[in-house]
């Protein structure tokens, strides 16, 4: 289980994240839910040891994530927002170097990297550079990376950002098979929709703060909303959509 | 509209001409600019001015104020188009619009006409900056320098006479030579200028002397004692002594050389110039070559040769060597069981009655030996050759020359006693090889189909001498010089003494090369030359590089992208090395004899230019000016060819298709680096170094300067004309500098490369993996250093050195270069705590600008360093200490990097630490010294 305990992170003392607390359990897919700024890829930094947290304890399966790093970044996968990729590598080298770094064992990794290749339809492509992958091939590429070596926590920083309605839906169906093998999966989207279908658990940060931390059931029943979508409107959008679209409309006609 | 786009865009490309993370801290514009024009300043102020001012001075012999004018005026030229050359490298994707340019500005409302403009307007502005900057000081220090320096205006013929019978020959003689005795002649250089001249034909002889000279004088003969030692081993071949064909190892003691494994040098190939020996053997001190010559004795030849061998190169062509007659002369004596001295005396010179020509002038003829001068009119004594005596140790005088050439036209005549004299004479006019320039060469004499005489020259200390025989004409001559000028006096007077003789045209003996008058207007038309060739040469070397990148757009944009890549390197590997190669002036012969090397290098058709345009143009010259005009015409179609080009063809393709081609590469295998950890380090640095561009071009400019520089101290095996101190095939300080230097810098190099990131914002991978601390990835960042730095370099001058050396010098050396290696390595892995490529850096920190220096301080060590591993290498104990010393310094090294690695808190890095806020100013009090 992750646990995030009144964490707090401060950027030249203007606080992106503060005081937070939440858990992501096993066996479900915790949705991370939030408007631009909120703070989620700050969280997901965090819990991935990137940066380091102001105050506050983040915890997995009870032990400090901070206390052994190496020892927790050997259970954990991650995809970050941006698919910021070495360029000059093709996907399989780039695969390859993730296994060797994670000191996997090299015969089981190179059928695991095949099998992740043709599963997310790259093998054709495998032996291109990463530069001439598009967005969402980028993309795939990295949760290739992530699930290479069958980690207890994955993180996904906005996963579906980039990724065609195909690979979207497998994307879908995988994190709700991984979850219900056990694993925990924390994943930040603003595709709520998609949140709400394979996410039991939903967060919803709002300027630093959580606003929401319950199952989605249990959210609509207490605010009496229809949807999430309705709930994270009420929640965390302050602003008249309508009146800011009019706005915008009349302010390119100057 | 149109004209704001213009210098928006204008000052937008100008600003992206070169790659700023190359070139300025923080990569800051300004400062880029200023560092730029700084650096260029630099080296225009601190090397181009001394030289033109040094070199170009006026000096008191014309022919050397002439050559000095000369080499500073093609050193800033050369200088200048390396410089412009190398800004056309760093801003070889800025030329043309690039993948950016378009998507970013193909939605605008921007014209092409402009964004074409703006390019070429920003990269001609580049040029001009760099051609300004760079001769800011040279070229206006050139302009006075140049304007009143030597010329050499072209060569005058006297008028034409019908042939001179040899009793009005000094009449002529005595008027044409008035020339030689205005100011500045040859003959009238300071007091002591004297020559002899010998003319026989048709039986009769006439001595005239010249100057200071007697008609008895004695001179050193130089390289025409060559023509003695040939008719000695002629002689003792007639005599069935030896056989022409025989190898010269046969006539050694035995033990002296070992046989080689296929073809060896014959006695023929040292008479012929065919051996493939160097000019001076390599251990020759050269420092002193008067005094190292007469101590240089059979042993030390000996030694020599066992190290060098005597295997005939496969195609071993005409190369003219005094080694190979110093050898062919110490054999034969050695056969004849005799010293040189006495062999000549007993084949040659008592048989002939030639009282006055020995290797040692005994001290009743002593007075006779005429004062030598050198180009300077400073008397220089005469040289002894030591154990070269076969090469040009031969004192004679004009009579005996005529004496030994009447000899050679008439060996019918010596008397019956002689008759294997008579027989060696006639084997020794018989043509054996080419000799190059159309010439052939029979034993040491060198045959002018053309003319159909033999000739041979000398030049010695400051003696020169020149002898020629028509054997179907019935003449002869010679003409020997007490002093040696740069235009080949003796050489010139003889050649116009044959032209009287045939009635052909003749040179005239005017001086050829006269002092400059300087003045205000000459002063500025050099400098409108100077600036015109300058901003001419620029243009052309720029233009060459559009047009280069022109025909390669038209191959498909894809393949086009990766041979551009390629082009890149090689212009840059060719431009270093071509100025690093190129030859320099010796003289005003060697001119006129290298037209076919100098009409293939810009550097001189520049040259040519200036010369014509600063007046009065060396006929020599003419044909360099020429190249001149048609390559800039050429370059600069070619490059607007290449704007048009790109304007109508390469700009859709451009935004059409992605930037990297498609890989298609069979090839994937990579080396393993030891466990999966170090292996993906290694593996990821060798991809980053051979798929970036960026990085391949900083790696490639210090291993380009230290292939040069390389080159450049060993050059004389790859031209084909040696330095005598450039002989491959022995050991030699300066292949052991050249293989330091190339270590070294592929260390450093790589090093440099190392620490700039490929694509820092996808380290997040890096940070998230479980990697273990730093001492234990250590060994991994160790391993691609020494896999990329060293082992390349070291395993190609391994083949190299084995190929060339014996097997233990060549160990021993690879073991200092190996060490030297780690050291160099382990100096430069201090506080390197980040894996290769992928630490964010604050841009600049490759401190482009200090290579320079790195380079000086690096030569300077190399060269020091091994003149000390060259004594060693010939002992086993001193060679063991040295290892053994250099072993502990890189232990101790690896030791401290180690140890660095253990401290509290040292972590791998992947962002360098960002410029302090405050700045320390570093003042402290007078004596003492920081601490902290």
């Amino acid at each position: 289980m992750l646990q995030l305990l009144n964490v707090s992170k401060r950027f030249n003392g203007i606080p992106a994240v503060d005081g937070i607390s939440f858990c992501a359990r096993p066996g479900e897919v915790t949705g991370y839910l939030g408007p631009n700024g909120s703070g989620k890829s700050t969280t997901m930094k965090m819990i991935t040891l990137l940066i380091e947290k102001t105050s506050g304890e983040i915890l997995f399966d009870g032990e400090r994530t901070d206390r052994d790093p190496i020892a927790f970044k050997r259970r954990m996968g991650y995809v970050p927002e941006e698919p910021h990729l070495y360029p000059h590598l093709t996907g399989l080298e780039y695969l390859v170097m993730v296994g060797q770094l994670r000191g996997l064992p090299e015969k089981r990794t190179a059928e695991r990297i095949d099998g992740l290749l043709r599963s997310f339809s790259l093998h054709s492509d495998r032996h291109l550079p990463l530069s001439s992958y598009s967005k969402g091939m980028r993309q795939k590429v990295l949760l290739a990376a992530a699930l290479l070596h069958n980690p207890d926590l994955i993180l996904l920083d906005e996963p579906f950002s980039s990724l065609d309605v195909a690979s979207a839906l497998v994307i879908r169906s995988l994190l709700q098979e991984l979850a219900a093998r056990g694993k925990v999966v924390l994943f930040s989207s603003h595709e709520l929709d998609t949140v709400e279908r394979i996410a039991a658990h939903v967060i919803i940060l709002h300027r630093a703060h959580v606003v929401a931390d319950d199952s989605i059931e249990h959210l609509r029943t207490l605010m009496a909303l229809p949807t999430l979508e309705d709930i994270f409107s009420q929640l965390a959008v302050e602003q008249d959509t309508a009146a800011v679209s009019r706005e915008i409309a009349d302010l390119i006609r100057l | 509209m149109s004209k704001l786009q213009f210098r928006v865009l204008y000052r937008e490309f100008l600003f992206r001409l070169v790659d700023l993370e190359i070139l300025t801290s923080q990569g800051d514009i300004t400062k880029l600019l200023g560092q730029f024009a700084a650096l260029l300043l630099f080296v225009g102020m601190y090397i181009m001015l001394p030289v033109v001012v040094g070199l170009g001075s006026s000096d008191a012999v014309p022919e050397i104020g002439l050559l000095g004018a000369w080499t500073a005026e093609h050193f800033v030229i050369s200088t200048t188009m390396l410089v412009v050359g190398l800004f056309a490298v760093m801003s070889w994707d800025s030329m043309f619009p690039d993948r950016r340019d378009v998507l970013v500005l193909s939605p605008l409302p921007v014209r092409a006409p402009a964004l074409f403009a703006a390019k070429a307007a920003a990269v001609a502005t580049g040029l001009g900056v760099t051609v300004l900057a760079l001769n800011a000081f040279a070229g206006i220090g050139g302009a006075f320098v140049f304007a009143s320096a030597p010329v050499a205006p072209p060569v005058q013929f006297d008028a034409a006479m019908a042939p001179v019978g040899i009793d009005h020959m000094q009449a002529v003689l005595d008027h044409d030579l008035i020339p030689a005795f205005a100011p500045n002649g040859a003959l009238a250089r300071g007091n002591g200028a004297g020559a002899v001249v010998g003319i026989v034909q048709h039986g009769e002889r006439r001595i005239f002397a010249y100057g200071a000279a007697s008609p008895d004088s004695i001179y050193e003969i130089g390289s025409l004692s060559k023509t003695f030692t040939a008719l000695i081993l002629a002689r003792m071949a007639a005599e069935g002594r030896v056989q022409l064909d025989q190898p010269v190892r046969e006539l050694l003691p035995s033990g002296v050389v070992a046989k080689p494994n296929g073809p060896e040098i014959t006695l023929l190939d040292l008479a012929t110039h065919h051996s493939g020996l160097p000019r001076m053997p390599g251990n020759l001190d050269f420092e002193t070559m008067d005094l190292a010559l007469a101590r240089y004795r059979t042993s030390d030849l000996y030694t020599f040769l066992a190290k060098h061998g005597v295997r005939k190169p496969a195609n071993a062509h005409f190369r003219d060597s005094d080694l190979g007659f110093g050898l062919l002369g110490e054999a034969l004596a050695h056969r004849a069981g005799t010293s040189y001295e006495k062999l000549l005396a007993a084949e040659i010179t008592v048989p002939l009655g030639m009282n006055d020509t020995t290797t040692k002038v005994p001290a009743e003829q002593r007075v006779r030996l005429i004062q030598a001068y050198n180009q300077r009119n400073k008397p220089v004594p005469a040289w002894d050759m030591g154990a070269l005596a076969g090469a040009g140790t031969v004192r004679s005088t004009a009579a005996d020359m005529l004496t030994y050439l009447e000899a050679q036209l008439h060996p019918e005549k010596l008397p019956p006693n002689l008759s294997t004299l008579r027989t060696a004479i006639v084997s020794s006019h018989e043509l054996r090889a080419d000799a190059g320039s159309g010439q052939r060469i029979a034993l040491a004499w060198l045959f002018v189909p053309l003319l159909g005489v033999y000739i041979h020259d000398g030049s010695i200390s400051g003696y020169t001498s020149y002898a020629f025989f028509q054997p179907q004409a019935d003449f002869g001559g010679v003409v020997l010089f007490n002093a040696a000028t740069p235009a080949g006096f003796a050489g010139l007077l003889a050649q116009h003494i044959g032209a009287r003789l045939t009635g052909l045209p003749a040179f005239s003996l005017v001086n050829q090369v006269i002092p400059g008058k300087g003045g205000a207007l000459a002063t500025l038309r050099s400098f409108a030359a100077y600036w015109i060739t300058m901003a001419a040469s620029g243009i052309f070397l720029f233009g060459l590089v559009l047009s280069i990148q022109g025909l390669a757009q038209l191959l498909p944009r894809q393949l086009f992208l990766r041979v551009s890549s390629f082009l890149q390197l090689a212009f840059f590997v060719a431009l270093l090395t071509v100025y690093f190669l190129q030859p320099g002036f010796s003289d005003l012969e060697t001119l006129a004899e290298n037209q076919t090397t100098l009409g293939w290098l810009p550097s001189y058709w520049f040259f040519g230019l200036f010369q014509q345009l600063n007046g009065p143009l060396n006929p020599n010259l003419a044909f360099l000016t020429h190249r001149a005009w048609i390559g800039l015409g050429a370059a600069i179609c070619g490059a607007a060819g290449a704007y048009l080009l790109c304007y109508l063809r390469t700009l859709r393709k451009i935004a059409e298709q992605p930037d990297i081609l498609p890989d298609r590469r069979l090839f994937r295998w990579m080396p393993r680096f030891g466990g999966p950890f170090p292996t993906a380090i290694g593996q990821f640095s060798v991809r980053s170094l051979l798929r970036s561009r960026q990085h391949r071009v900083l790696l490639s400019f210090y291993l380009g300067v230290a292939f040069g520089l390389a080159l450049f101290i060993a050059k004389a095996p790859a031209l084909g004309e040696e330095r005598p101190d450039d002989l491959w095939y022995q050991v030699n300080a300066s292949l052991l500098v050249a293989s330091v230097l190339m270590i070294c810098s592929s260390a450093i190099g790589v090093r440099v490369v190392f620490a700039m990131p490929i694509e820092p914002r996808a380290n997040w991978m890096l940070r998230v993996m479980p990697l273990p601390p730093l001492p234990q990835c250590l060994p991994a960042i160790r391993r691609s250093l020494y896999a990329l730095a060293l082992a390349p370099v070291w395993v190609i001058l391994a083949a190299l050195l084995f190929w060339i050396w014996p097997w233990r010098i060549a160990a021993e050396h690879l073991t200092v270069l190996a060490l030297i290696g780690i050291i160099v390595a382990e100096l430069w892995l201090a506080g390197f705590q980040k894996i290769p490529f992928t630490c964010s850096y604050q841009p600049g920190k490759s401190k482009f600008h200090m290579a320079g220096l790195i380079f000086v301080i690096l030569m300077f060590l190399a060269i020091r360093g091994s003149a000390l591993e060259r004594g060693a290498l010939d002992s086993p104990r001193l060679f063991a200490i040295t290892a053994g010393a250099l072993a502990l310094i890189a232990i101790l090294l690896r030791y401290r990097t180690n140890m660095q690695a253990r401290e509290e808190g040292a972590v791998l890095h992947f962002d360098d630490p960002p410029e302090p806020a405050v700045l320390s100013l570093g003042l402290y009090r007078d004596g003492v010294l920081p601490l902290s």
